[in-house]
C-alpha cells in the first residue's frame, strides 16, 4: 500500500490550486454581491471565459474519454480536483463534461446530445425526483404512453438541478405500469431524452442555497421513440447510475470547503483578541480547530479511497456511500464551528461563511439523504454484499 | 428531541420563578442560555432533515428557522463565554 499522491497527482493538485487562487478566489466578493442582489453569482460569459482559460492550461473534460477530446484523468484525479475547486464557493466547473449516462446513447444520440454537451453548446439535466417520490424512487407517477412512433409524457418533476437552464432533460417515466408494480419499480420505467422545445416547462424553486433547482412540467409532451436512452423499460438502472456517479464527490466538495473554512478560522483566531489575548489561546477555540482537522483528514481519505477503488475497476458503491455520509456531515460540523469562531462576524454576509453554512445543509439531502446512505451501508452489511474482514 | 425540549422548558420555567423571587441565578442562566440555544440548533437541523428536499426550500418555514437559530449561540454572550462564566462561578 502506498498512501501518497503520486508526483503527477501532486502536480495536478498544485496547478488547480494555483488556478483556484489566481482566477476564482478574486471573484468571491463579486459573486457574493451578485447573489445578494439577486443575480447569478457568475454570468454565463464569465464562466465560459474561465473555462477557456482552464482549457489553455490543459483542464478540460477531466474525466471525459480522450476519444471525445477529454483528459481522461480518472476518478482519484477527479477527487483531487473537486477538493481544490471546493475551496471556493465561486460557482465554477471545468468544461468538457457530460453526464455519465449519456455515453450509453446510440451514435445518433451521441452526435445530437453527448458531443454538444461536452463542447458546452448544450446543457443537460437529469430528472427522477417528483413531488411524491424522492428517496422512494419507486413511487414515481410520471407516465409515457406510446402513440405511433412516439411517446406522450405527462407528469411533474421537482428539485431538478440545472432544470432552469437545460436545453434537454433525461427524464424517467413509467412505460409499463404492470411491470413497474410487479418488479417493485426496478423495471417498467424508461429514460427519455426530451428537448425543451418538445414542450416541457420549468419553474425556478427558491431554496436556502444559491442557484436553485427547478420544477419541470410535462403536459402531453411528445417525444420520438428514437429518444429513448438505453433500453425500453430499463431506465431505473440508468437513474441509479447517474445518482451514484457523483455521490462521493459531495464528500470531496465538503472536504474542500472545510479545508478553506478551517484555514479562515485559524487566521481569524490568531488575529482576534478578547480579554487581552488572541482567542487562539483559548482551549474552547483550540478544540474546535483540532476536532475539525481530525474530521477533515478522515473524510479526505474516505473520498480518496472511494475514488481509488473505482479507478481499480472495482465496485465502489459501499465506499461512496460512506464517503458521502461522513463528508457531508463533517462539512456541516466544520462550518458551524468556523462560524462560531468568527462570532457575530460569521453570521454576516460580509464573509462567505454563512453562505457555506446554508449550502452545506444540502449535502446531507441530495444524492441520497443521510438516512438513505445509512440504509444502503447497513443493507450491504446485513445482506452480506460487503463483509467486514 | 421531545425529551430534551421538555428538559429545557422545565429548566427555563424554574429559572423564571426563581428570578421573580429575586434569587441570584447568573450561573443557571448561563447554563440555560448555552445548553438550550445549542439544543435549538440541533433540533432545527434534525427537523429540517425530516423534510428532505422540501426543508431546503424557502417556501417552508423550517428553512428560515434553521438560519435564524444559528445566531443564538453567538449573541447575548457567546456560548463559550457562558461556559467561562459557569467555570468561574465554580471557582475555576
Ligand atoms: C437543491 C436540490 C437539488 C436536487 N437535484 C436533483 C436532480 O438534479 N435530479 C433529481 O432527480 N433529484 C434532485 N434532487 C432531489 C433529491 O434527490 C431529493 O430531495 C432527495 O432524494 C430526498 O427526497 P425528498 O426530498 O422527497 O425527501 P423524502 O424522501 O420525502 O424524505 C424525507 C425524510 O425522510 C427520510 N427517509 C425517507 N425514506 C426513509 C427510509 N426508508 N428510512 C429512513 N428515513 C427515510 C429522508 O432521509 C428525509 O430525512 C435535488 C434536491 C435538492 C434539494
Ligand atoms: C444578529 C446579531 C444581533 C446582535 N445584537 C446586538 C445588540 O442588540 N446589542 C449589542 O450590544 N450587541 C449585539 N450583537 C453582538 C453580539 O452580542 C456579539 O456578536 C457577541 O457578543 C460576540 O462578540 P463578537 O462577535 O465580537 O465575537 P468575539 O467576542 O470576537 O468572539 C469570537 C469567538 O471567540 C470566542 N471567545 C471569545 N472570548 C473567549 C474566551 N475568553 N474563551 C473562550 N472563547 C472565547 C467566542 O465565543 C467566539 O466563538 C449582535 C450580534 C448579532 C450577530
Amino acid at each position: 500500500m502506498y498512501l501518497r499522491l503520486t508526483e503527477e497527482q501532486r502536480m495536478v493538485q498544485q496547478t488547480i490550486r494555483k488556478f483556484v487562487e489566481k482566477e476564482l478566489m478574486p471573484l468571491e466578493q463579486e459573486v457574493l454581491r451578485n447573489e445578494r442582489e439577486g443575480r447569478t453569482g457568475l454570468s454565463k460569459e464569465k464562466l465560459e471565459q474561465l473555462q477557456n482559460k482552464a482549457k489553455e492550461v490543459g483542464f478540460w473534460g477531466i474525466n471525459t474519454p480522450a476519444k471525445y477530446g477529454g483528459a481522461d484523468l480518472g476518478q482519484l484525479m477527479q477527487a483531487i480536483v473537486t477538493i481544490e475547486v471546493g475551496k471556493t464557493f465561486v460557482p465554477f466547473e471545468f468544461g468538457g463534461f457530460a453526464d455519465n449516462i449519456l455515453y450509453y446513447g446510440n451514435e445518433e444520440q451521441k452526435e445530437k446530445y453527448l458531443i454538444p454537451t461536452i463542447n458546452g453548446d448544450k446543457k443537460s439535466c437529469f430528472a427522477m425526483t417528483e413531488p411524491g417520490a424522492g428517496s422512494d424512487t419507486q413511487n414515481i407517477k410520471m407516465t409515457a404512453i406510446k402513440d405511433g412512433d412516439s411517446w406522450i409524457l405527462n407528469g411533474e418533476k421537482t428539485f431538478i438541478t440545472g432544470g432552469n437552464e437545460a436545453d434537454f432533460v433525461m427524464v424517467i417515466a413509467i412505460t409499463d405500469k404492470a411491470l413497474h408494480q410487479k418488479s417493485k419499480g426496478r423495471e417498467g420505467v424508461t429514460c427519455f431524452i426530451a428537448d425543451r422545445n418538445m414542450g416541457w416547462k420549468s419553474e425556478y424553486i427558491h431554496t436556502m442555497g444559491e442557484g436553485g433547482p427547478a420544477s419541470l412540467f410535462f403536459d402531453n409532451v411528445r417525444v420520438p421513440e428514437e429518444n429513448i436512452l438505453g433500453e425500453l423499460d430499463k431506465g431505473y438502472n440508468l437513474g441509479l447510475e447517474w445518482i451514484g456517479f457523483a455521490r462521493w464527490m459531495v464528500g470531496a466538495k465538503a472536504v474542500g470547503a472545510s479545508e478553506r473554512l478551517l484555514k479562515m478560522a485559524i487566521n481569524y483566531a490568531k488575529e482576534r483578541e478578547t480579554f487581552g489575548k488572541p482567542i487562539a489561546e483559548r482551549q474552547a477555540i483550540q478544540w474546535k480547530i483540532a476536532d475539525s482537522a481530525v474530521e477533515i483528514e478522515a473524510a479526505k481519505w474516505l473520498v480518496y479511497n472511494a475514488a481509488f477503488t473505482l479507478d481499480e475497476g472495482e465496485d465502489n458503491r459501499h465506499l461512496a456511500s460512506i464517503a458521502k455520509l461522513y463528508g457531508s456531515n463533517i462539512g456541516n460540523r466544520v462550518v458551524d464551528r468556523v462560524l462560531q469562531i468568527h462570532g457575530g462576524m460569521g453570521y454576516t454576509k460580509e464573509l462567505p461563511i454563512e453562505r457555506w453554512y446554508r449550502e452545506a445543509r444540502l449535502w446531507r439531502i441530495y444524492d441520497g439523504t443521510d438516512e438513505i446512505q445509512r440504509l444502503i451501508i447497513s443493507r450491504n452489511l446485513l445482506k452480506g454484499h460487503v463483509k467486514i474482514d | 428531541m421531545r425529551t430534551e425540549a421538555t428538559i429545557g422548558r422545565t429548566f427555563v420555567d424554574r429559572l423564571i420563578e426563581e428570578h421573580m423571587q429575586g434569587a441570584n441565578i447568573v450561573n443557571e442562566v448561563s447554563m440555560a442560555k448555552s445548553w438550550i440555544t445549542d439544543l435549538s440548533q440541533k433540533v432545527a437541523v434534525e427537523c429540517m432533515q425530516l423534510y428532505g428536499g422540501y426543508g431546503y426550500m424557502e417556501e417552508y418555514e423550517i428553512a428560515r428557522r434553521y438560519r435564524d437559530v444559528a445566531v443564538n449561540s453567538i449573541y447575548a454572550g457567546t456560548n463559550e463565554i457562558m461556559k467561562v462564566i459557569i467555570a468561574k462561578n465554580l471557582g475555576l
